[in-house]
Protein backbone atom coordinates (compact mmCIF):
# COMPACT_ATOMS: atom_id res chain seq x y z
CA UNK A 1 0.00 0.00 0.00
CA UNK A 2 1.64 3.16 -1.27
CA UNK A 3 0.23 5.57 1.33
CA UNK A 4 0.91 3.28 4.27
CA UNK A 5 4.49 2.68 3.07
CA UNK A 6 4.96 6.41 2.92
CA UNK A 7 3.57 6.87 6.43
CA UNK A 8 5.83 4.12 7.73
CA UNK A 9 8.92 5.56 6.11
CA UNK A 10 8.29 9.00 7.50
CA UNK A 11 8.55 7.53 10.99
CA UNK A 12 12.06 8.90 11.42
CA UNK A 13 11.28 12.58 11.22
CA UNK A 14 13.12 14.71 13.77
CA UNK A 15 12.31 14.16 17.42
CA UNK A 16 12.11 17.89 17.94
CA UNK A 17 9.22 18.19 15.47
CA UNK A 18 7.29 15.43 17.20
CA UNK A 19 7.93 16.87 20.65
CA UNK A 20 6.99 20.36 19.47
CA UNK A 21 3.70 19.24 17.96
CA UNK A 22 2.89 17.25 21.09
CA UNK A 23 3.64 20.12 23.43
CA UNK A 24 2.09 22.79 21.25
CA UNK A 25 -0.36 24.93 23.15
CA UNK A 26 -2.43 27.57 21.50
CA UNK A 27 -1.40 30.85 23.00
CA UNK A 28 -4.25 31.99 25.24
CA UNK A 29 -3.32 35.58 24.57
CA UNK A 30 -3.84 34.92 20.87
CA UNK A 31 -7.30 33.53 21.55
CA UNK A 32 -8.14 36.44 23.84
CA UNK A 33 -6.83 38.89 21.25
CA UNK A 34 -8.94 37.24 18.57
CA UNK A 35 -12.14 37.47 20.63
CA UNK A 36 -11.35 41.03 21.62
CA UNK A 37 -10.89 41.89 17.95
CA UNK A 38 -14.25 40.28 17.12
CA UNK A 39 -15.99 42.20 19.91
CA UNK A 40 -14.32 45.45 18.82
CA UNK A 41 -15.43 44.83 15.24
CA UNK A 42 -19.04 44.47 16.35
CA UNK A 43 -18.84 47.69 18.34
CA UNK A 44 -17.34 49.56 15.37
CA UNK A 45 -20.02 48.13 13.07
CA UNK A 46 -22.73 49.27 15.49
CA UNK A 47 -21.25 52.78 15.68
CA UNK A 48 -20.91 53.02 11.90
CA UNK A 49 -24.48 51.79 11.45
CA UNK A 50 -25.68 54.39 13.92
CA UNK A 51 -23.82 57.14 12.06
CA UNK A 52 -25.08 56.05 8.65
CA UNK A 53 -28.64 55.39 9.82
CA UNK A 54 -29.21 57.83 12.67
CA UNK A 55 -32.89 57.02 12.85
CA UNK A 56 -35.92 56.41 10.76
CA UNK A 57 -37.40 59.68 9.60
CA UNK A 58 -40.48 58.11 8.19
CA UNK A 59 -43.73 57.57 9.92
CA UNK A 60 -43.36 53.79 10.16
CA UNK A 61 -40.86 53.89 12.96
CA UNK A 62 -40.60 51.21 15.57
CA UNK A 63 -40.41 52.26 19.16
CA UNK A 64 -39.54 49.88 21.91
CA UNK A 65 -41.75 51.46 24.41
CA UNK A 66 -45.27 52.60 23.85
CA UNK A 67 -44.64 55.61 26.07
CA UNK A 68 -42.45 57.13 23.36
CA UNK A 69 -43.15 57.11 19.63
CA UNK A 70 -41.47 58.62 16.60
CA UNK A 71 -43.55 60.20 13.86
CA UNK A 72 -42.02 62.03 10.91
CA UNK A 73 -38.70 62.21 12.67
CA UNK A 74 -40.11 63.71 15.85
CA UNK A 75 -40.28 61.93 19.14
CA UNK A 76 -43.44 62.10 21.14
CA UNK A 77 -44.19 60.91 24.61
CA UNK A 78 -47.48 59.87 26.03
CA UNK A 79 -48.82 62.96 27.70
CA UNK A 80 -49.01 63.28 31.41
CA UNK A 81 -51.75 65.39 32.93
CA UNK A 82 -49.22 68.17 33.52
CA UNK A 83 -48.26 68.17 29.85
CA UNK A 84 -51.89 68.25 28.76
CA UNK A 85 -52.49 71.23 30.97
CA UNK A 86 -49.32 72.87 29.63
CA UNK A 87 -50.56 72.46 26.02
CA UNK A 88 -54.02 73.64 26.93
CA UNK A 89 -55.66 70.38 25.96
CA UNK A 90 -57.27 69.78 29.29
CA UNK A 91 -59.20 72.42 31.05
CA UNK A 92 -60.93 70.18 33.51
CA UNK A 93 -58.30 68.30 35.49
CA UNK A 94 -60.90 65.76 36.47
CA UNK A 95 -61.36 64.73 32.82
CA UNK A 96 -57.85 64.51 31.51
CA UNK A 97 -56.51 62.19 28.85
CA UNK A 98 -53.34 60.77 30.29
CA UNK A 99 -51.08 57.81 29.69
CA UNK A 100 -53.28 55.98 32.19
CA UNK A 101 -56.63 56.81 30.66
CA UNK A 102 -57.84 55.59 27.30
CA UNK A 103 -59.88 58.03 25.27
CA UNK A 104 -62.32 57.76 22.43
CA UNK A 105 -61.87 60.62 20.02
CA UNK A 106 -64.33 62.11 17.60
CA UNK A 107 -63.50 62.63 13.91
CA UNK A 108 -63.11 66.35 14.50
CA UNK A 109 -60.60 65.84 17.22
CA UNK A 110 -58.32 63.65 15.14
CA UNK A 111 -57.20 66.12 12.52
CA UNK A 112 -54.86 65.27 9.65
CA UNK A 113 -53.32 61.79 9.44
CA UNK A 114 -49.60 62.32 9.71
CA UNK A 115 -48.36 58.73 9.73
CA UNK A 116 -48.51 55.36 11.33
CA UNK A 117 -46.40 54.02 14.15
CA UNK A 118 -45.55 50.67 15.63
CA UNK A 119 -46.04 50.71 19.34
CA UNK A 120 -45.27 48.05 21.89
CA UNK A 121 -48.03 47.12 24.26
CA UNK A 122 -47.49 44.33 26.74
CA UNK A 123 -44.56 43.10 24.69
CA UNK A 124 -46.58 42.94 21.46
CA UNK A 125 -46.05 45.27 18.52
CA UNK A 126 -49.25 46.87 17.29
CA UNK A 127 -49.79 49.39 14.54
CA UNK A 128 -51.21 52.77 15.42
CA UNK A 129 -52.23 55.71 13.28
CA UNK A 130 -50.97 59.11 14.27
CA UNK A 131 -53.05 62.22 13.67
CA UNK A 132 -52.06 65.80 13.95
CA UNK A 133 -54.23 66.86 16.81
CA UNK A 134 -56.77 69.40 15.66
CA UNK A 135 -56.36 71.53 18.73
CA UNK A 136 -52.71 72.13 18.31
CA UNK A 137 -49.69 72.15 16.04
CA UNK A 138 -47.18 69.33 15.37
CA UNK A 139 -46.25 69.36 19.01
CA UNK A 140 -49.28 67.25 19.78
CA UNK A 141 -50.48 64.12 18.05
CA UNK A 142 -53.23 61.67 18.65
CA UNK A 143 -52.54 58.01 18.17
CA UNK A 144 -55.30 55.63 17.32
CA UNK A 145 -54.71 52.13 18.62
CA UNK A 146 -56.18 49.12 16.84
CA UNK A 147 -59.05 48.78 19.27
CA UNK A 148 -60.26 52.31 18.53
CA UNK A 149 -58.89 53.89 21.62
CA UNK A 150 -56.74 56.98 21.42
CA UNK A 151 -53.91 58.44 23.36
CA UNK A 152 -52.49 61.87 23.16
CA UNK A 153 -48.73 62.24 22.68
CA UNK A 154 -46.85 65.49 23.06
CA UNK A 155 -43.48 66.39 21.64
CA UNK A 156 -40.66 64.98 23.71
CA UNK A 157 -38.35 67.58 25.08
CA UNK A 158 -34.68 66.94 24.39
CA UNK B 1 7.91 12.56 36.82
CA UNK B 2 10.71 14.08 34.81
CA UNK B 3 11.58 12.29 31.58
CA UNK B 4 15.28 12.46 32.38
CA UNK B 5 14.71 10.58 35.62
CA UNK B 6 12.85 7.83 33.76
CA UNK B 7 15.66 7.61 31.21
CA UNK B 8 18.11 7.31 34.08
CA UNK B 9 16.06 4.38 35.39
CA UNK B 10 16.37 2.69 32.00
CA UNK B 11 20.08 3.36 31.96
CA UNK B 12 20.39 1.91 35.48
CA UNK B 13 18.47 -1.16 34.28
CA UNK B 14 15.78 -0.45 36.83
CA UNK B 15 12.56 -2.18 35.75
CA UNK B 16 10.44 0.53 37.34
CA UNK B 17 11.40 2.56 34.25
CA UNK B 18 8.75 0.61 32.36
CA UNK B 19 5.97 1.23 34.88
CA UNK B 20 6.95 4.91 35.06
CA UNK B 21 6.83 5.16 31.26
CA UNK B 22 3.48 3.42 31.19
CA UNK B 23 2.16 5.71 33.88
CA UNK B 24 3.20 8.83 32.04
CA UNK B 25 2.79 7.95 28.38
CA UNK B 26 0.84 4.68 28.22
CA UNK B 27 -2.45 6.27 27.24
CA UNK B 28 -0.92 8.34 24.44
CA UNK B 29 1.02 5.38 23.09
CA UNK B 30 -2.10 3.20 23.06
CA UNK B 31 -3.94 5.94 21.19
CA UNK B 32 -1.24 6.07 18.52
CA UNK B 33 -1.34 2.30 18.10
CA UNK B 34 -5.11 2.19 18.12
CA UNK B 35 -5.36 4.84 15.40
CA UNK B 36 -3.26 2.57 13.19
CA UNK B 37 -4.60 -0.86 14.15
CA UNK B 38 -8.16 0.08 15.03
CA UNK B 39 -8.11 -2.67 17.66
CA UNK B 40 -7.73 -2.11 21.39
CA UNK B 41 -6.13 -5.45 22.17
CA UNK B 42 -3.56 -5.09 19.42
CA UNK B 43 -2.89 -1.52 20.57
CA UNK B 44 -2.12 -2.78 24.06
CA UNK B 45 0.24 -5.40 22.62
CA UNK B 46 1.97 -2.67 20.62
CA UNK B 47 2.33 -0.61 23.77
CA UNK B 48 3.88 -3.52 25.68
CA UNK B 49 6.24 -4.29 22.79
CA UNK B 50 7.25 -0.63 22.86
CA UNK B 51 8.49 -0.86 26.45
CA UNK B 52 10.41 -4.02 25.70
CA UNK B 53 12.04 -2.46 22.65
CA UNK B 54 12.81 0.74 24.57
CA UNK B 55 14.36 -1.41 27.32
CA UNK B 56 16.64 -2.96 24.72
CA UNK B 57 17.45 0.33 23.00
CA UNK B 58 18.32 2.34 26.14
CA UNK B 59 21.30 2.24 26.32
CA UNK B 60 22.91 2.94 23.90
CA UNK B 61 20.20 5.53 23.22
CA UNK B 62 19.66 8.17 25.86
CA UNK B 63 16.45 9.96 24.89
CA UNK B 64 16.74 12.67 27.50
CA UNK B 65 14.40 15.50 26.62
CA UNK B 66 12.54 13.50 24.00
CA UNK B 67 11.41 10.33 25.74
CA UNK B 68 7.84 10.63 24.54
CA UNK B 69 8.73 10.98 20.87
CA UNK B 70 11.28 8.20 21.25
CA UNK B 71 8.63 5.82 22.61
CA UNK B 72 5.99 7.10 20.18
CA UNK B 73 8.23 6.37 17.19
CA UNK B 74 8.66 2.79 18.39
CA UNK B 75 4.93 2.34 18.96
CA UNK B 76 4.04 3.81 15.60
CA UNK B 77 6.48 1.59 13.73
CA UNK B 78 5.34 -1.54 15.58
CA UNK B 79 1.67 -0.69 14.95
CA UNK B 80 2.18 -0.15 11.21
CA UNK B 81 4.14 -3.40 10.92
CA UNK B 82 1.41 -5.20 12.87
CA UNK B 83 -1.25 -3.77 10.58
CA UNK B 84 0.59 -4.97 7.50
CA UNK B 85 1.17 -8.44 8.97
CA UNK B 86 -2.26 -9.10 10.38
CA UNK B 87 -4.81 -9.31 7.64
CA UNK B 88 -7.56 -9.77 10.22
CA UNK B 89 -7.16 -6.18 11.27
CA UNK B 90 -9.74 -4.07 9.53
CA UNK B 91 -8.40 -0.72 8.43
CA UNK B 92 -10.46 2.11 9.83
CA UNK B 93 -12.14 4.52 7.46
CA UNK B 94 -10.00 7.26 9.02
CA UNK B 95 -6.76 5.44 8.17
CA UNK B 96 -7.92 4.70 4.62
CA UNK B 97 -8.77 8.40 4.17
CA UNK B 98 -5.44 9.42 5.64
CA UNK B 99 -3.36 7.11 3.44
CA UNK B 100 -5.29 8.25 0.38
CA UNK B 101 -4.56 11.85 1.32
CA UNK B 102 -0.84 11.33 1.77
CA UNK B 103 -0.61 9.51 -1.57
CA UNK B 104 -1.34 12.86 -3.20
CA UNK B 105 2.03 14.05 -1.84
CA UNK B 106 3.89 11.25 -3.59
CA UNK B 107 5.14 12.24 -7.03
CA UNK B 108 3.91 10.00 -9.82
CA UNK B 109 6.39 7.41 -11.01
CA UNK B 110 7.95 6.99 -7.59
CA UNK B 111 7.64 3.69 -5.81
CA UNK B 112 7.97 4.60 -2.16
CA UNK B 113 8.68 1.03 -1.10
CA UNK B 114 11.49 0.65 -3.62
CA UNK B 115 12.88 4.09 -4.34
CA UNK B 116 13.43 5.44 -0.88
CA UNK B 117 14.59 3.99 2.35
CA UNK B 118 13.11 5.39 5.55
CA UNK B 119 16.15 7.51 6.37
CA UNK B 120 16.20 9.13 2.93
CA UNK B 121 12.52 9.91 2.96
CA UNK B 122 12.66 11.24 6.51
CA UNK B 123 15.62 13.43 5.58
CA UNK B 124 13.68 14.87 2.66
CA UNK B 125 10.57 15.44 4.78
CA UNK B 126 12.63 16.97 7.59
CA UNK B 127 14.16 19.35 5.08
CA UNK B 128 10.73 20.40 3.90
CA UNK B 129 9.29 20.73 7.43
CA UNK B 130 12.06 23.13 8.36
CA UNK B 131 10.91 25.52 5.63
CA UNK B 132 7.28 25.88 6.78
CA UNK B 133 5.68 27.66 9.72
CA UNK B 134 5.41 25.96 13.12
CA UNK B 135 1.63 25.89 12.84
CA UNK B 136 1.63 24.19 9.44
CA UNK B 137 4.32 21.79 10.59
CA UNK B 138 2.47 20.83 13.76
CA UNK B 139 -0.79 20.26 11.91
CA UNK B 140 1.00 18.13 9.32
CA UNK B 141 2.65 16.03 12.01
CA UNK B 142 -0.55 15.60 14.02
CA UNK B 143 -2.28 14.37 10.87
CA UNK B 144 0.33 12.19 9.18
CA UNK B 145 2.55 11.18 12.02
CA UNK B 146 0.13 10.92 14.95
CA UNK B 147 -2.65 10.03 12.48
CA UNK B 148 -5.20 12.17 14.24
CA UNK B 149 -8.51 13.06 12.68
CA UNK B 150 -9.16 16.57 11.38
CA UNK B 151 -11.68 17.06 14.20
CA UNK B 152 -9.10 16.12 16.86
CA UNK B 153 -6.53 18.52 15.42
CA UNK B 154 -9.12 21.26 15.15
CA UNK B 155 -9.99 20.87 18.83
CA UNK B 156 -6.39 20.60 19.98
CA UNK B 157 -5.13 23.65 18.11
CA UNK B 158 -8.35 25.74 18.09
CA UNK B 159 -8.29 26.00 14.30
CA UNK B 160 -11.38 25.46 12.16
CA UNK B 161 -11.63 22.14 10.32
CA UNK B 162 -11.90 23.88 6.95
CA UNK B 163 -8.70 25.82 7.63
CA UNK B 164 -6.91 22.62 8.62
CA UNK B 165 -8.09 20.88 5.46
CA UNK B 166 -6.89 23.69 3.23
CA UNK B 167 -3.62 23.93 5.17
CA UNK B 168 -3.01 20.20 4.71
CA UNK B 169 -3.94 20.38 1.05
CA UNK B 170 -1.36 23.08 0.42
CA UNK B 171 1.26 21.30 2.53
CA UNK B 172 0.83 18.06 0.58
CA UNK B 173 1.11 19.89 -2.72
CA UNK B 174 4.27 21.69 -1.57
CA UNK B 175 5.74 18.47 -0.19
CA UNK B 176 5.14 16.75 -3.51
CA UNK B 177 7.08 19.46 -5.32
CA UNK B 178 9.80 19.27 -2.66
CA UNK B 179 10.18 15.50 -3.01
CA UNK B 180 10.35 15.81 -6.79
CA UNK B 181 13.03 18.43 -6.46
CA UNK B 182 14.98 16.47 -3.84
CA UNK B 183 14.40 13.20 -5.64
CA UNK B 184 16.64 14.28 -8.51
CA UNK B 185 19.54 15.01 -6.22
CA UNK B 186 19.38 11.80 -4.17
Amino acid sequence: MKGLDFLKKMNDIDYEFIEASNNYKKNRNTILFRWTAVAASFIIMAIVAKVIYPGNNHSDSLVNESMVISVNGKNYECASIDKLIQYGIVTDIGRGITEDVDYTATADECGQLIGSVDVVIDGKIVKGRAYKHICNNDDVCLVEYPDNVYKIYVIKEK
Amino acid sequence: MEDNYIVDLYLARDESAISRSEEKYGKQLRQIANRVCNDHQTAEECENDTYLKAWNMIPPHEPKGYLFSFLAKITRAIAIDRLKEMTRLKRSAELVELTTEIESAIPSGIDVAEDYNAKELSRIINGYLKTISAEKRNVFIRRYWFMESIAEISKKYSISESKIKSMLFRTRAELKVWIEKEGYTV
